[in-house]
C-alpha cells in the first residue's frame, strides 16, 4: 500500500470520500518534515465537528496541539496499531475525552487516526457491555429454575452454563458439565450427530438432533437437543439450547412403531413389515435378488378349530405354529403373519426349486406335528405355496401373489401339501385373476345382463285357445365378455362365488329382474308373467343382509313379494339346513316364494324337506332327459309324487320335445320350462314373445276359414318373436 | 528495579559480571521497547500474522474476512484449523474450513495464535524448554476457572496462552543465555526472580508489555501485571478476577509440569475465591487437554 502522497489522485479522493462518509472522526497524520512533530494532513467532517473547526484551518497543524494521549507509550507506532484514551482540544477551548486508534500505514510515516468520543465509544461500550451482562444474568436467572434442561455454549462445543434441570437430568453437578464435560455423557454413537448439530448452530443455523445422554446412575435418557445460534458481541458465535427429555415419548413411539409392524398375537412381523422386507429384496441396489423365495402357508380347516374349540383355542394354535415356524427357519429368514391363519416365510439364499422344496417340506413337517389345544389333541395340516423371485416380480405383491397362487393350487390338490409356482400355474391363475377383475367391472358397469326363460303351464301351452299369462319366468345372468365373447354362467357364477362377488351379482340380477317385471306389468297388463324366479347362491343363505336386499328391491320397483320366487339348489340348502330354514322362513314371511332347484340330485333329507318353507320343486333336467331317451321316468314320477304329497308344485326343467311334455303332464306335472317353448331371451324379446303368443291365441279364437289346429306349435328357440 | 511502560526502561539489577546482553545500550539500561521491537521485525517474515495482530478488536470483524486473512498464512491457518479441531473445543474433525475454525475459536484466540506466530513461536520455531506444555496447561486451566470467577472462558484461555509470550521474546533476544537460566531454576517463581535479575523484568512483565503494545484488551495486560507483582501485592479483594484466574492457572500448570515443586497456598493466593479441591481436580483434568492443545499448536 502506498501513502496518499503517492496514491493516484482518484484513489486518494475515493479514500478521502470514504473517510468523509464515516460517522467517526478520522484524521490522517504524517511525520513532520525533518523529524518535527507529526502534523494533521487531512481530516473528515466528523473530526472537524469534534474540533469545532474548519477542516482547512486544522490541516497542517501539529497533532500534539490538538490531541493529548494517555501516557502509555507512543501513539504513533510504525508497525502496530495503538489504542489510547485521549483528549481532543477544540477551537472553542472545549476538551473532549475520546478513545483514539492510530493505524500505521506500513512502510510510510503516515497514520490514520479514528477518534470516538468516550461517551459514544468507551462509555457506550461499557454501558453496552454492562447491559449485555445484565441481560445474561437475567437470562441465566430465567433458565436456572426453568424445568426445561437448558444449555448455553461458550465457544465451540464448550458449555458456559447449564441449568438445574439439565444437571438433574444427568445426575451431575452443573460445574462438572461446563466446558466439554457434558460431551462425556453423550452416547458415543450420537456424538457425531451432536457435534454436527452444534457446528450448524455455530454457523448460524437453528438445528436439532435426538441423542442419548448417559446419566450418572447408568441410565440412558433420550433428549431432543434444539440449538439456536447466539452471538455475544466481541466474543463471537455461540448457541443456546434446550434438551427435552423424550425418553418416554420415544419409547412409546417405538412401541407404537413396533406394534404397527408386528402381530400382537404371535409377535411375528406383520403384513406391513413383510412388504417392506420383500420390497428390499426385490428393489435392492442390485435389482431383484434371485435367491429370494417366499413360502405362503395357510392352515387347513382352521375355521373348524375356531368353531369347534373356540377362538382361544384357535389363537393358541396360531401361536404354536408361529413358534414352530420361527424355530425351523434359518438365520436371516423372516417368518411373518399375514393375518388369520396365513403365514409367510421370506427366505434368502434359496438357489433353486429343489432347495425351496426342502424348505417347504421342513416347514410343513413342523406345522403338522400334533398339538394339544385346550386339552384336545389336534392334527394340524397346512397348504403351502412357494414362489422364487424372478424378473417378473417387480413388487412384493407380485411375488406374494405367485406364492398365493401356488398355495391355492396346493389346496386344490387336496390340502396338506405344498406346490411351487411354475409358469403354467401362473398363467392359468393370472388368466383367472384377469377374468375376475373383468367380472368385477362387468357387474359394476352393468355388462352382466339378465335373460328370461318362460315357465309355462304345459296344458295351456299346448292349447293356445287356453293361453293365460305366464306363471313365471326364470331370470338368468348372462355375460358377454368384450374379448372372450359369451362366458358360460357356470364359469362366472363359480368365479363370483369363490371371490366374494356373488352378493353383488345376485343383487344386480334381482334388481334387473324386478325392474323388468315392473315394466312387463305396465306394458303387458294381465299378460305380464305372474312371477319372476331369481337364483340364490348357497353362500347367501347365511347372509343376514339378504332379506333387506330383497325387500328393498321389491319396494324400489313396486313389485309385490308374491311376484318373486327365489331358487336355491338342493345342495345349498342341505349344506346348512338350519340356517337355510331361518332364511327361507324370513323370506316366506314377507311373501316371497321359494323353489328348490335341481331337485333330486342332492340327497335331501326328506325330514328336512318337510320342515322347509318351500313352494316349488324343480325337477332336475337329468330326470326330464330320461323321459325322452326311453327311460321309465321313475325318478321324475317320484319327484312329482313327492311334490304332490307335500303340497308343492313341481316344475320340470329342460323340456325339449313334446314327448317329454306329454309324459310329464301324464305324471301330473303342470309347469315346465325348456327349449320346447322358448330359450332364455331379453326382456324386450319376451314382451314381443308374449304379445305374439297372445295374438296367435286371439287369431285362433276368431273364426278361420281354414279352421284351427289343436296341435301345439313350438316357437323357434330363442329367436325373438316379431311383435304383433 | 524500575519497570515502566511507554518510554519504558528496565534497569537490570546490579550483578557481578553483568551479561553482555545483545540489546544492552551500553549505558546499563535496557529499553523494553527494543525488546518489543523484535516483534516489529517479524512483518517481513510473518506479514499475515502481523496483520492479524494489528487488527484491533472489532465486534464487526466477520469470520469470513478474518479467515481470508488467516488463509494467506498456511502454517497459521493450519494451526487455527488444528486448534479448532482439538478436543478442547469438542468438535474434533468437524471443522473443515478456516472460516468455521475462526468462528469456533473466536477472534481473540485467533489473534493470540497470530501473536505467538509473530513472536517467533510457530510450529517449528525453537522455544524455551517446556514452553508449550506450560502455556497450554495455563490456558486450559484458565479457561476452566473462568466461569466460576465470572470471566469469559475464551478470554481467560487466551490470557493463559499468552501469559508466557514474554518467555519467547526473552529467549529469542538471548538464545544463549535464556535456556541455561530456565534450566538453572527450580520453579517458576525462582525463574521470574532470575529473569528480573538478568533482564530487569520477568517474562510475565514482558508478556504484559507485549499485550499492551499490540492493543490486546487492557485488562489482560493488567492481570499480568498483578501476577508479576505477586506475592508482593495480592489481587484486589473483590476485583482482579482475571489476575486470580491467571495465578491459579499458573499454579495448576506448575503442579502438572513440575510435580515436585512446592505447592502454593491457593486459598491465600485467591483470598478464598478458589478452593484447593478445585485446583486438585484441574490438575487431574488439564494434562490430557493440554497435550492435545500442544499437538494442535505445534503441529
Amino acid at each position: 500500500m502506498s501513502g496518499p502522497d503517492v496514491l493516484p489522485d482518484d484513489c486518494r479522493e475515493a479514500l478521502q470520500h470514504a473517510a468523509a462518509m464515516s460517522d467517526s472522526a478520522v484524521l490522517l497524520v504524517r511525520d513532520g518534515p525533518d523529524g518535527t512533530a507529526p502534523t494533521v494532513a487531512w481530516l473528515n467532517a466528523a473530526a472537524a465537528d469534534l474540533l469545532s473547526s474548519d477542516a482547512s484551518s486544522v490541516a497542517g497543524r501539529p497533532l500534539d496541539s490538538l490531541l493529548t494521549a494517555a501516557d502509555d507509550g507512543p501513539l504513533l507506532h510504525t508497525v502496530r496499531a495503538q489504542r489510547r484514551s485521549a483528549r481532543l482540544r477544540g477551537a472553542d477551548g472545549a476538551v473532549h475525552p475520546v478513545e483514539v486508534v492510530a493505524h500505521p500505514v506500513p512502510g510510510q510515516r503516515l497514520w490514520a487516526l479514528t477518534a470516538v468520543a468516550e461517551h459514544d465509544g468507551g462509555d457506550r461500550g461499557r454501558a453496552l457491555a454492562e447491559a449485555a451482562q445484565a441481560y445474561e444474568r437475567r437470562f441465566l436467572a430465567l433458565t436456572e429454575q426453568n424445568p426445561v434442561p437448558t444449555v448455553l455454549s461458550d465457544v465451540g462445543m464448550r458449555l458456559a452454563h447449564v441449568n438445574d434441570a439439565f444437571a438433574r437430568m444427568v445426575g451431575l453437578p452443573a460445574e462438572s458439565l461446563l466446558g466439554t464435560g457434558w460431551l462425556h455423557l453423550v452416547d458415543p454413537d450420537d456424538l457425531a450427530a451432536v457435534s454436527d448439530c452444534a457446528a450448524a448452530a455455530l454457523q448460524g443455523a437453528e438445528s436439532d438432533v435426538v441423542a442419548a445422554l448417559r446419566s450418572v446412575d447408568g441410565g440412558r435418557r433420550l433428549v431432543h437437543l434444539r440449538l439456536a445460534p447466539a452471538h455475544t458481541p466481541g466474543h463471537g458465535p455461540s448457541f443456546v439450547g434446550t434438551a427435552e427429555d423424550v425418553t418416554e415419548r420415544v419409547a412409546f413411539e417405538q412401541q407404537l412403531a413396533y406394534q404397527a409392524r408386528h402381530d400382537a398375537l404371535t409377535g411375528l412381523p406383520n403384513r406391513a413389515a413383510l412388504f417392506e422386507s420383500l420390497q428390499a429384496g426385490l428393489a435392492g441396489p442390485a435389482g431383484v435378488d434371485p435367491l429370494l423365495a417366499v413360502l405362503f402357508l395357510d392352515l387347513d380347516n382352521f375355521k373348524t378349530i375356531n368353531d369347534s374349540l373356540g377362538h382361544d383355542a384357535g389363537d393358541s394354535m396360531l401361536v404354536e405354529v408361529a413358534r414352530r415356524l420361527r424355530g425351523a427357519v434359518r438365520d436371516g429368514d423372516v417368518v411373518t403373519r399375514m393375518g388369520g391363519d396365513e403365514f409367510v416365510v421370506v427366505c434368502h439364499g434359496v438357489r433353486d426349486d429343489a432347495e425351496a422344496e426342502v424348505l417347504a417340506r421342513r416347514l410343513l413337517d413342523v406345522c403338522t406335528r400334533p398339538l394339544t389345544v385346550t386339552g384336545v389333541l389336534v392334527h394340524p395340516s397346512a397348504s403351502m405355496g412357494v414362489a422364487r423371485a424372478g424378473v417378473s416380480h417387480a413388487t412384493a405383491q407380485d411375488l406374494l401373489r405367485d406364492a398365493d397362487i401356488a398355495m391355492y393350487d396346493a389346496k386344490a390338490r387336496g390340502k396338506n401339501r405344498f406346490a411351487v409356482c411354475d409358469d403354467e400355474t401362473r398363467v392359468v391363475a393370472r388368466d383367472t385373476l384377469q377374468l375376475l377383475a373383468d367380472l368385477r367391472a362387468a357387474i359394476d358397469t352393468g355388462q352382466v345382463t339378465v335373460a328370461y326363460q318362460p315357465v309355462v303351464e304345459m296344458a295351456t301351452a299346448s292349447d293356445p285357445l287356453l293361453s293365460e299369462p305366464l306363471p313365471a319366468v326364470e331370470a338368468l345372468a348372462r355375460w358377454r365378455h368384450p374379448v372372450r365373447g359369451d362366458v358360460p354362467p357356470q364359469v362366472f357364477v363359480a368365479l363370483a362365488e369363490n371371490h366374494q362377488l356373488i352378493t353383488g351379482l345376485t343383487a344386480h340380477v334381482l334388481d334387473a329382474a324386478c325392474a323388468q317385471l315392473a315394466r312387463w306389468r305396465t306394458e303387458l297388463g294381465r299378460l305380464a308373467p305372474r312371477r319372476v324366479n331369481v337364483n340364490l347362491s348357497a353362500l347367501q343363505l347365511g347372509d343376514p343382509r339378504l332379506l333387506g336386499t330383497v325387500t328393498g328391491v321389491l319396494e324400489k320397483h313396486g313389485v309385490p313379494a308374491s311376484a318373486l320366487c327365489l331358487e336355491i339348489t338342493e345342495s345349498a340348502i342341505m349344506g346348512d339346513p338350519a340356517a337355510s330354514r331361518e332364511t327361507l322362513l324370513a323370506l316366506r314371511e314377507v311373501g316371497v316364494s321359494v323353489a328348490i332347484d335341481d331337485f333330486g340330485v342332492g340327497y335331501s333329507s326328506l325330514a328336512y324337506l318337510q320342515r322347509l318353507p318351500v313352494d316349488h320343486l324343480k325337477i332336475d333336467r337329468s330326470f326330464v332327459l330320461e323321459l325322452a331317451t326311453g327311460g321309465d321316468g321313475t325318478l321324475a314320477a317320484a319327484v312329482v309324487s313327492l311334490a304332490g304329497a307335500l303340497g308343492l308344485s313341481a316344475i320340470a326343467e329342460g323340456v325339449e320335445v313334446p314327448e317329454q311334455a306329454a309324459r310329464l303332464q301324464a305324471l301330473g306335472c303342470t309347469l315346465g320350462q325348456g327349449w320346447l317353448w322358448a330359450r332364455a331371451m331379453t326382456g324386450d324379446d319376451l314382451t314381443r314373445w308374449v304379445r305374439s303368443r297372445s295374438g296367435e291365441a286371439r287369431d285362433r279364437r276368431a273364426p278361420s276359414p281354414r279352421g284351427s289346429s289343436s296341435q301345439a306349435r313350438p316357437l323357434p328357440h330363442g329367436v325373438p318373436q316379431a311383435a304383433p | 528495579m524500575i519497570v515502566g511502560y511507554g518510554a519504558t526502561t528496565l534497569t537490570p539489577a546490579p550483578s557481578e559480571g553483568a551479561p553482555d546482553l545483545p540489546w544492552d545500550d551500553g549505558r546499563g539500561v535496557v529499553l523494553l521497547e527494543d525488546l518489543l521491537a523484535r516483534l516489529d521485525q517479524v512483518p517481513a517474515q510473518r506479514p499475515v500474522a502481523t496483520q492479524i495482530v494489528r487488527m484491533t478488536r472489532d465486534d464487526d470483524m466477520s469470520a469470513p474476512r478474518l479467515a481470508s486473512v488467516v488463509g494467506a498464512d498456511a502454517p497459521l491457518a493450519a494451526r487455527v484449523m488444528r486448534l479448532a479441531n482439538s478436543a478442547y473445543y469438542g468438535l474434533s474433525g468437524r471443522v473443515r474450513t478456516v472460516a468455521f475454525a475462526v468462528t469456533v475459536l473466536g477472534f481473540t484466540t485467533v489473534r493470540s495464535l497470530a501473536l505467538t506466530a509473530a513472536a517467533g513461536v510457530g510450529g517449528t520455531d525453537p522455544v524455551p524448554p517446556g514452553f508449550w506444555r506450560r502455556s497450554a496447561c495455563t490456558a486450559v486451566a484458565a479457561g476452566e476457572l473462568a466461569r466460576p470467577l465470572g470471566l469469559h472462558a475464551p478470554d481467560a484461555f487466551c490470557l493463559g496462552l499468552l501469559s508466557g509470550i514474554g518467555q519467547a521474546l526473552l529467549f529469542h533476544a538471548d538464545p544463549a543465555g535464556y535456556t541455561p537460566l530456565v534450566e538453572g531454576c527450580e520453579d517458576r517463581w525462582s525463574l521470574l526472580e532470575a529473569e528480573r535479575a538478568r533482564y530487569g523484568a520477568s517474562h510475565v512483565a514482558v508478556s504484559s508489555a507485549a499485550l499492551r503494545a499490540w492493543s490486546f484488551p487492557s485488562d489482560m495486560a493488567a492481570a499480568l501485571q498483578v501476577v508479576d507483582r505477586w506475592p508482593g501485592s495480592r489481587p484486589a479483594e473483590n476485583g482482579d478476577a482475571a489476575a486470580v484466574c491467571l495465578l491459579v492457572a499458573g499454579e495448576v500448570a506448575d503442579r502438572v509440569v513440575e510435580p515436585g515443586s512446592p505447592p502454593q497456598d491457593v486459598l491465600h493466593m485467591t483470598g478464598g475465591r478458589v478452593q484447593p479441591g478445585e485446583v486438585a481436580a484441574l490438575v487431574r483434568r488439564v494434562p490430557d487437554l493440554a497435550a492435545d492443545l500442544v499437538r494442535a499448536v505445534t503441529g
